[in-house]
């Protein structure tokens, strides 16, 4: 799923020229001193990065912006002026939206920008992590998503670095010894599991987004463009149908309709410390996005 | 929900892993902002299911483009939610129910001396009330101008506090010591726009208050009698007022003591006809129109009050503008060499802000400003210093 850059030499197919030829005006690359067999090459780079179908590429190919970042990427002074005017305040509105602080938000901000700038120089060429942007969205969204992540990656880093005592004392040792001894009745495992795998990824997507990361429904709809009413509807239906089908299920091996509501919900106290431990299961710590992703950043 | 997702399933939803790599921040972006192929978003999705942290990531991304909306257009200008079939169905009988009680209570109200008055309003000839009554009933295709008769005749300045006694005594307001500019029928835009100019009249505080927010149309009308139209570009103020009593009108607005009232209502339905109606009688506060705000790539500072029609603002400053914000009818903007202005009747009156302490000018560019309210900013430059006001302004302190 990643899009690691490709160093392949793309073939220039007429369909590429075309499209260069016929959009080099709305391109902007002239004002970057790109001309059309330019264009055509940074289009084919673009293309071998995303894989897929040129046309398909194309057609959805945020053009004006993937040649800016492209002209950035390679030192262009005016492009640059131009990103400036355009992302800079955006970069630090977006990081001190995400981080909540002032000086965090800031320092987040100013560390990607040195990172878009490609200060990191490996002789001649620049390192800029402009050059991971593919065009599938807008350069604003994907500049956003990358201030995320790195806030998210430095999370991650400071949460590692966290000191035994401070583990023990949040609890953590007695709930990984709780969780080798005490196991759940292992047909409610099996049952749950099956018919989970069976939703729809979407509805996989919307319960843990709702349930487990207690995100709110018009939070929901608003990144889905959906109202959220059209969430809440569609929660509640994957809801009641996975309900039903484990039940199902769990009758069919043989417990009673009481045992089988009784095993779901898992009422018995002694499991309230694995299914904390469970709970933060998707809460992996030993993630890098970029690293794993094409080694962004 | 009715009934919450069984514990089990909690557990097992939060036992999902995958294998998979993380997805790049272009196919992140690419799902919140729904460009990806049918394919691309079904293994998007999948991978979402499983991953909390990049769940956490297009969360993230999506509240803080939310949130730059919210610091970067005024209330106002935010997209409407398009309404839908089942909504217009009902439009045109309430409009017709409006018209028709409005016509009725109008016609009552009207009593022989103020029939006069209300000719002599524009200077223009003007269908007599009795003329608009014994009007046959419009066909369809005849209802707007009948209608915008109509409104021309209804429509009347905030009443004094006299005047407004009187009103309430059953004696209609007097229209002496008024000039009126009245759009006619034979506007381009079939006389949508009203404009009335009261001279010298002193409006109570409260409508003051009201009436500050509408200095884009005081200020085009102190340039010389021309304003924007959204709809037809940019034209003559047809008024019987003179450019400096306009501009006498505008002073006094913009000092906030005594206010001459200048409403620019700019409508195209007949919805918004009734709306400007409640408006120019004060019954209701006067909303800041719809307007976007964008820094160019040059540079320079546009504002929007319709989609896709741009008008450069402050385009006599040599500062290239980096940054614009917005929160109610405060517009800041900065850019460099420490080039900070403000308005705070959303965009028609400007004054530049100096940022300076213990005698040193800030001559850095300008690449932040935050406002959390009208009164508490934040605006930082490019060489890293912050300077914060909790006064709307006044006064900035560095930090």
């Amino acid at each position: 799923m990643a899009s690691a850059p490709s160093s392949q030499p793309v073939t220039h197919s007429s369909a590429v020229q075309a499209f260069a030829a016929d959009r080099y005006g709305e391109s902007g690359a002239e004002r970057f001193g790109i001309d059309v067999a330019g264009v055509a090459r940074l289009l084919a780079e673009v293309i071998g990065q995303r894989g897929g179908e040129p046309e398909e590429v194309l057609r959805s190919l945020h053009l004006e912006e993937v040649v800016l970042a492209r002209a950035c990427m390679t030192g262009n002074e005016a492009a640059w002026e131009i990103f400036l005017t355009r992302y800079r305040a955006l970069l630090y509105e977006a990081a001190h939206a995400i981080t909540r602080d002032e000086a965090a938000g800031r320092s987040l901000a100013d560390s990607l920008y040195a990172e878009l700038y490609g200060l990191n120089e490996r002789g001649d060429a620049r390192a800029s992590k402009l050059r991971y942007y593919l065009g599938r969205g807008s350069l604003a969204g994907w500049l956003r998503t990358v201030i995320a992540q790195e806030y998210v990656n430095q999370y991650r880093r400071t949460k590692r670095e966290t000191s035994l005592e401070a583990a023990v004392e949040e609890g953590k040792q007695f709930a990984a010894q709780a969780i080798e001894t005490q196991q759940p009745d292992n047909r409610v495992d099996v049952a749950t599991g099956a018919e989970l795998a069976a939703l729809e990824p979407e509805q996989r997507f919307l319960l843990a987004a709702y349930y487990l990361d207690r995100r709110t429904l018009a939070e929901i709809g608003k990144l889905l463009h959906v109202h959220e009413s059209t969430i809440s509807r569609k929660l509640e239906r994957a809801t009641a149908a996975l309900r039903k089908r484990i039940r199902k299920r769990l009758i069919a091996e043989g417990m009673s309709g009481r045992q089988a509501d009784e095993a779901m919900e898992g009422v018995d106290v002694r499991d309230m410390q694995v299914k904390v431990r469970e709970t933060l299961g998707q809460d992996r710590t030993d993630l890098a996005f970029y690293k794993k992703s094409g080694d962004e950043g | 929900m009715k009934q919450g997702l069984p514990q089990s399933a909690r557990n097992a939803l939060a036992r999902q892993a995958t294998a998979d790599e993380h997805p790049s921040a272009d196919l992140l972006t690419g799902f919140a902002e729904h460009s990806l192929s049918t394919a691309e978003r079904d293994r998007m999705t999948s991978h979402l299911a499983v991953c909390a942290d990049c769940r956490e990531i297009v969360f993230l991304a999506s509240a803080a483009a939310e949130a730059e909306q919210h610091i970067a257009v005024s209330p106002a200008a935010l997209p409407k939610r398009r309404l839908s079939w089942a909504s217009w169905k009902w439009l045109a009988p309430a409009v017709a129910m409006l018209l028709v009680v409005s016509g009725v209570i109008i016609e009552r109200q009207r009593t022989p001396e103020a029939r006069p008055a209300a000719t002599q309003m524009a200077g223009v000839p003007q269908p007599t009330a009795s003329q608009v009554a014994q009007a046959p009933a419009p066909s369809e295709d005849k209802a707007p101008a009948s209608e915008n008769n109509r409104l021309t005749l209804r429509n009347k300045p905030p009443a004094l506090p006299t005047e407004k006694k009187r009103a309430a005594s059953g004696q209609l307001p007097d229209a002496n010591g008024y000039q009126y500019g009245l759009l006619s029928q034979s506007q381009p835009n079939g006389g949508n726009d009203l404009t009335y100019i009261p001279e010298q009249a002193a409006a109570p505080p409260s409508q003051a208050r009201q009436q500050s927010s509408l200095n884009m149309a005081t200020g085009a009308a102190a340039a010389g009698g021309t304003f924007s139209n959204a709809a037809s570009g940019e034209r003559k103020l047809e008024s019987a007022v003179s450019a400096p009593a306009a501009k006498s009108a505008t002073d006094q607005v913009s000092s906030g003591t005594q206010a001459a009232p200048l409403v620019q209502a700019e409508t195209s339905s007949l919805v918004a006809k009734a709306q400007a109606k409640a408006k120019l009688q004060g019954s209701q506060p006067v909303a800041m129109p719809a307007q976007r705000w964008r820094i160019t790539d040059d540079g320079h500072l546009e504002r929007s009050m319709k989609a896709g029609e741009w008008t450069r603002v402050l385009s006599d400053e040599a500062a290239s503008f980096r940054v614009v914000a917005v929160i109610g009818a405060q517009v800041w903007a900065g850019g460099s060499r420490g080039a900070l202005f403000h308005s705070s009747d959303g965009g028609a009156n400007w004054t530049e802000v100096s940022l300076t302490q213990n005698g040193q000018t800030e001559s850095s560019t300008l690449d932040s400003i935050r406002f959390d309210t009208e009164l508490q900013g934040t605006v930082t430059t490019d060489s890293g210093a912050t300077w914060k006001t909790i006064d709307g302004g006044k006064t900035w302190s560095r930090q």
